[in-house]
């Protein structure tokens, strides 16, 4: 199988903006309540039950398994002096992906590089696949493989899964709804 | 079987033959033939017709700059045009077809234009069908069009599919012959990301083509030696039959790959061809030469080929063009065509030389090879039926003299293949050591090395090679091994100057693909057409697909012997991309049909389909358009049913395609204040307003609703077209214009899944959907209320907004319980009739109610066109304000919003058609307005429409016409006001 295909069910995300001049106290609150370092760069950095995103100056994406719409609820009364917190659970379709050819397949659909060397564990980049918008991030390889994850606004997540599938079905793709 | 395949160790697999057609006849090659070598093996001469004068035309070379070789491949829906047979892989059962002849090739009729020659002289467009004018579009046009082209389309749907991707590299090499893969080698061993790209589906370049030798072994075994060695290393990549076609600012190559011309149908889920986008941080540049033709009569006949295809013929694939061949050349380069035939026992008839020195070591070589050689000749003419039969020859004391011959070699000497070089736009410069152009300024980061630089020597082309590809990858921080170098065979640096010749007996041709003669370029000389630019267009010298690759230079020298000046002074032209003919299909790659631009659903989606919905496209998104019942055979009866249950019981709409954006921030207020036209800070926490945004530039942006969640908390809601303008509009707002506030904005549009329930029975349907919830009472949740709660265990929002005008909310829940909702609520009211509508009835009402949308947010009206001008706010600062005060923009004749209903209330209304008073000219300085939006409104039993009526405020119940040229219709119309259903909003508040 040269590609695996999953969609990632019951996430909690949310986008946490630094409000005027909080960003520094954001950042730590953020590392005391979560562990957690919040990247100033599009990196990706996890703390306790929590991966953190910069998306741009002053602001990320938080994320949390099995979060669901709660999660971003919860994060008010912890950052809401500091940030804007909005609810995005529902609004990103997310597919993790990897295989041995997940690389050739990336190639066909982001125009940015991400050979081992260009784009590493932790890096995440704000692109385009196939004419849609995505955001996506390297996790640690399975088995010496590399392993993606891409998020795509909801509603466009039937066109990116069917220019998915058409670009990898030269390798085999195997999909799981998780 | 073959009649002219001779022995050799060729890089052909004699053990897998290959049948193949041509015309509909049979013919057998072998697996590494192209087209051309198959053709030449089966003594195939005549491939097709040229262009202009229909005249006989073979293989002229064996590489991609071929002009006159041109087929049709394959059949049916894969019937390709044009295609250069000289690079064309066989395959087993390819067809191949010649072009521009009918009834056949060899017997032509389109051939008598050339007895016309005389009138189809350079510039004979311009001169000929300029009078009389009339006759252009009617005569003169469709005639050229029919004649012109070559091959024909298969008109037919493109069976298979294409793809793009992108690559990143270290270092890109461009040619895999000799320098490039010296260069790729070096660069590769350094560790560092190579990709090496050649055309050709057989690395090595001229090694295959010249008996050479490096380091002992025969120069193409080095050569498959050397890319074992690359395709080894874990990050080189190499990509054969991939052309480089393009270079573009940023370090950016296109290339084509063609992944499946070499099969009859791509395997499965291969494409037929990948168009790749690479980057690199450096490039070097390895595209070889080019051999120049030499000027002659009748050197266009078939059966006079380039010396240097010759022996490609000869030693790659084992293929005599011909049996007697005769040699014409002005450089040292041609006399090894003459060895190299001689080698192969090939008779060779003389070697005309067109100088009257040569260097004593050729005259030795050829003496020894029984050749007979003529020193300062030359070719006049040929003599042929369909090929080459005789040489018209005068020799250095101008004896004329025939030399019978099968097959012609000529060499003109070598061009640096300098193409990619000028596609940022530097032009070639000239070297008077070569008598050619080199590359002149380099694109940034780009090297060039080999014979593209002029460098024509094997061990040249192998050190700078290797030198640059070590140079590029340290660069980038990559250090290469050193490596000795290569020991190769003994050679003389050939010279290779510029020979035009000047005495030829009839036509001698320059560019072979556009029949452009040497007399055409004496013409355009005499009419004053004399730069290199003026020249290509009046004669359309290289301007023929293969961009005069083997033609540009002969033409410039030419213009410049003919104006008396020096090559060097005139120039010569810069190429553009594609450097080969690149199908619009590749560049297309998946995005074509259905997948064409990518396409949005909402939450509801799957439930509006399984409903039977019929969908539109608004923007990416496909909304639902109406839904018809069974039975129901036209949309407007659907659409007169949907409006009709709204305003006398409940509908439901999915509205979620609008904007949403989440305002928050201690300066929200302020801030929401500057971006609208209208007060919002004064709004209260729960509570909605409407908004208008206005442009910079006074006129209307955008329209929606805004709702204050919290002191510090809005939710402002857009039009669904200008989602993204207005998010990326707040953006620079706050980014740009005041980043001093505390302000933090998102898009929530894809969070939430938003439905309108509207219609008299609306709240009865909320009381039963959402239960204790939430209290909406009308004294707990009045008009324009709006509130945050829970409900089934998840966040909602509900609104109570209007688009139609009835009793109406909005209800908004995560997008993954978008579909439940719908459910829900289509449940709660089934026994008060719920009906789901789409955007035509939504429409029908927002007109009724004279709501204004995007046909009347158009980006040309004002707030006092739309009726909105008592929005504007006197009491603070807003983008806009300054410029909506411009005298134009409140001039006392401007159109403004009336509605109109025809006095015959069935006569249909068009959008578009023009407002004239009653007994007006149907002329544009009678023009008043335009109507914008119709709709028949089954509420009133007639023909509505929206428009924009000059002083239309003071023309109440006036008489006007709505004239519509296009449709042919002239309706009388009454002029009322835009709101034609429950004027004072009672309804909305009930």
């Amino acid at each position: 199988m040269g590609v695996i295909a999953q969609v990632r069910q019951g996430l909690g995300i949310a986008k946490i903006l630094a409000r005027k001049n909080e960003a520094a106290a954001l950042a730590q609150h953020v590392q005391s309540h979560f562990n957690c370092a919040l990247p100033t760069s599009p990196r990706r950095t996890c703390g306790n039950d929590i991966a953190v995103m910069g998306i741009g100056p002053g602001s990320w994406l938080a994320m949390c398994e099995n979060g669901g719409n709660d999660f971003a609820s919860s994060l008010k009364p912890v950052l809401g002096s500091f940030a804007a917190i909005s609810d995005q659970s529902d609004a990103y379709g997310v597919f993790r992906l990897m295989g041995p050819n997940l690389r050739a397949v990336l190639s066909k659909l982001v125009p940015i590089d991400i050979h081992d060397r260009a784009f590493k564990v932790g890096d995440v980049a704000e692109t385009i696949a196939g004419h849609v918008g995505i955001l996506f991030w390297r996790l640690e390889d399975i088995a010496g493989s590399p392993v993606f994850d891409i998020a795509v606004a909801r509603s466009f997540s039937v066109s990116l899964r069917h220019t998915l599938i058409q670009s990898a079905a030269e390798f085999e793709l195997a999909w799981e709804e998780s | 079987m073959s009649t002219n395949r001779i022995a050799g160790g060729g890089a052909i697999d004699r053990n897998r033959p290959i049948s193949f057609t041509f015309d509909g006849k049979v013919f057998a090659g072998f697996k590494g033939d192209t087209l051309a070598s198959a053709l030449l093996a089966a003594g195939v001469r005549l491939v097709g017709r040229s262009f202009k004068y229909h005249r006989p035309r073979g293989i002229l070379t064996a590489g991609s700059e071929e002009p006159n070789a041109l087929v049709e491949l394959r059949s049916g829906a894969r019937r390709e045009a044009n295609s250069r047979a000289t690079v064309t892989e066989l395959f087993e059962g390819l067809e191949a077809c010649s072009q521009n002849r009918w009834p056949s090739l060899t017997f032509d009729l389109g051939a008598v234009s050339s007895l016309l020659a005389p009138v189809f002289v350079a510039g004979f467009y311009y001169k000929t069908f300029m009078w009389p004018a009339a006759f252009w579009e009617k005569i003169y046009e469709p005639a050229i069009r029919r004649a012109a082209g070559l091959g024909r389309a298969s008109l037919q749907a493109d069976p298979d599919t294409y793809e793009k991707a992108h690559a990143f590299c270290d270092v890109l090499v461009i040619g895999a012959g000799p320098a490039g893969l010296a260069a790729a080698l070096s660069a590769g061993r350094s560790g560092a990301r190579v990709i090496l790209c050649d055309e050709d589906f057989l690395s090595g370049g001229r090694l295959n083509a010249d008996a050479r030798e490096i380091d002992g072994d025969g120069g193409a075994v080095w050569a498959q030696r050397t890319h074992a060695e690359l395709a080894s290393l874990p990050q080189v990549r190499l990509m054969m039959r991939t052309t480089v076609f393009g270079v573009y600012d940023g370090n950016t190559y296109a290339a084509l790959e063609r992944v499946s011309d070499h099969v009859p149908i791509p395997a499965p889920h291969q494409p037929r061809q990948r168009f790749w986008k690479i980057i690199a941080k450096r490039t070097v540049l390895a595209s070889g030469a080019i051999e120049r033709p030499l000027v002659f009569g009748g050197n266009d006949r078939p059966g006079v080929m380039m010396a240097g295809a010759v022996r490609t013929y000869l030693n790659r694939f084992n293929v005599t063009p011909g049996r007697r061949i005769a040699l014409f050349t002005s450089c040292d380069d041609g006399w090894k065509t003459g060895a190299a035939l001689a080698h192969a026992q090939v008779d060779v008839a003389a070697i005309i030389d067109a100088r009257n020195d040569v260097h004593p070591d050729l005259l030795a070589e050829a003496k020894h090879a029984h050749t007979p050689v003529m020193l300062g000749a030359q070719v006049l003419d040929t003599q042929s039926a369909r090929g080459v039969s005789a040489l018209l020859v005068r020799d250095a004391r101008g004896r004329k003299l025939r030399i019978a011959a099968d097959t012609l070699a000529m060499s003109g000497g070598w061009n640096p293949n300098t193409a990619l070089s000028t596609h940022l736009g530097s032009r070639p410069r000239w070297s008077e050591a070569i008598g050619a152009f080199v590359p002149g300024d380099l694109p940034p980061f780009m090297s060039v090395v080999g014979a593209a630089a002029g460098e024509f020597s094997l061990a040249g082309a192998l050190n700078t090679g290797a030198a640059a590809g070590r140079e590029a990858a340290r660069s980038v921080g990559f250090e290469a091994p050193a490596s000795r170098e290569w020991q190769v065979d003994e050679e003389q640096s050939g010279a290779n100057s510029l020979w035009i010749g000047s005495a030829s007996r009839g036509k001698a041709f320059v560019d072979f693909q556009h029949d452009v003669t040497r007399e055409d370029l004496a013409l355009a000389a005499r009419e004053g057409f004399k730069s290199a630019e003026h020249l290509k267009r009046y004669t359309t010298l290289g301007m023929a697909t293969d961009q005069g690759k083997t033609s540009a230079l002969n033409g410039h020298a030419i213009i410049a012997a003919l104006t008396q000046r020096e090559t060097a002074d005139l120039g010569t032209i810069a190429s553009r991309p594609p450097y080969t003919p690149v199908a619009i299909a590749a560049l297309a790659g998946a995005h074509r049909g259905r997948d064409f631009k990518p396409v949005r659903l909402t939450a509801g989606y799957a439930w509006a389909q399984a409903r039977g919905a019929k969908f539109v496209e608004a923007g990416e998104w496909l909304r639902a358009q109406w839904f018809p019942l069974v039975g129901e055979t036209d949309w407007l009866t659907s659409v007169v049913r949907e409006v009709t249950a709204v305003r006398t019981t409940v509908g439901v709409c999915d509205v979620s395609t609008l904007g949403k954006i989440d305002v928050q921030g201690n300066d929200a207020a302020a801030f929401l204040d500057r971006i609208y036209a209208n007060l919002i800070s004064t709004l209260a926490v729960g509570r909605v307003r409407y908004g208008l945004m206005l442009r910079e530039d006074g006129m209307v942006m955008d329209d929606g609703t805004v709702a204050r969640l919290d002191n510090d908390h809005y939710i402002v809601s857009t039009t669904t077209a200008n989602a993204a303008k207005v998010m990326q509009h707040l953006e620079h707002a706050r980014q740009v214009l005041w980043p001093a506030l505390d302000v933090q904005v998102a898009s929530i549009s894809e969070q939430w899944a938003q439905y309108a329930i509207a219609g008299p029975r609306s709240r009865l349907l909320l009381e039963r959907l959402l239960g204790n919830a939430l209290d909406v009472s009308n004294v707990a949740f009045p008009y324009l209320a709006c509130a945050e709660f829970s409900w089934q265990g998840r966040p909602a929002r509900l609104f109570r907004i209007s688009f139609s005008g009835e009793l109406a909310y909005e209800l908004a829940v995560p997008a993954r319980q978008g579909e439940a909702a719908v459910q829900a609520i289509m449940a709660a009211g089934e026994t008060l009739d719920v009906v789901p509508y789409g955007t035509e009835a939504l429409g029908v009402m927002r007109i009724e109610k004279g709501h204004v949308a995007g046909n009347e947010l158009n980006g040309t009206t004002t707030a006092a066109d739309l009726g909105l001008g008592k929005l504007l706010s006197k009491k603070k600062d807003f983008i806009g304000r300054v410029l909506a005060s411009r005298p134009g923009l409140n001039a006392p004749d401007r159109p403004v919003l009336v509605g109109v209903t025809p006095v015959n209330r069935m006569t249909r209304l068009h959008a578009g058609a023009h407002f004239l008073s009653i007994a007006a000219q149907p002329a544009l300085e009678n023009d008043e307005g335009f109507l914008s939006s119709v709709a028949f409104s089954p509420t009133l039993h007639t023909w509505i429409g929206l428009g924009f009526l000059s002083r239309g405020a003071a023309r109440g119940a006036e008489r006007i016409r709505c004239h519509d040229p296009v449709r042919s219709a002239d309706v009388e119309v009454r002029v009322t006001s835009p709101c034609f259903y429950d004027p004072d909003g009672g309804r909305l508040k009930s």
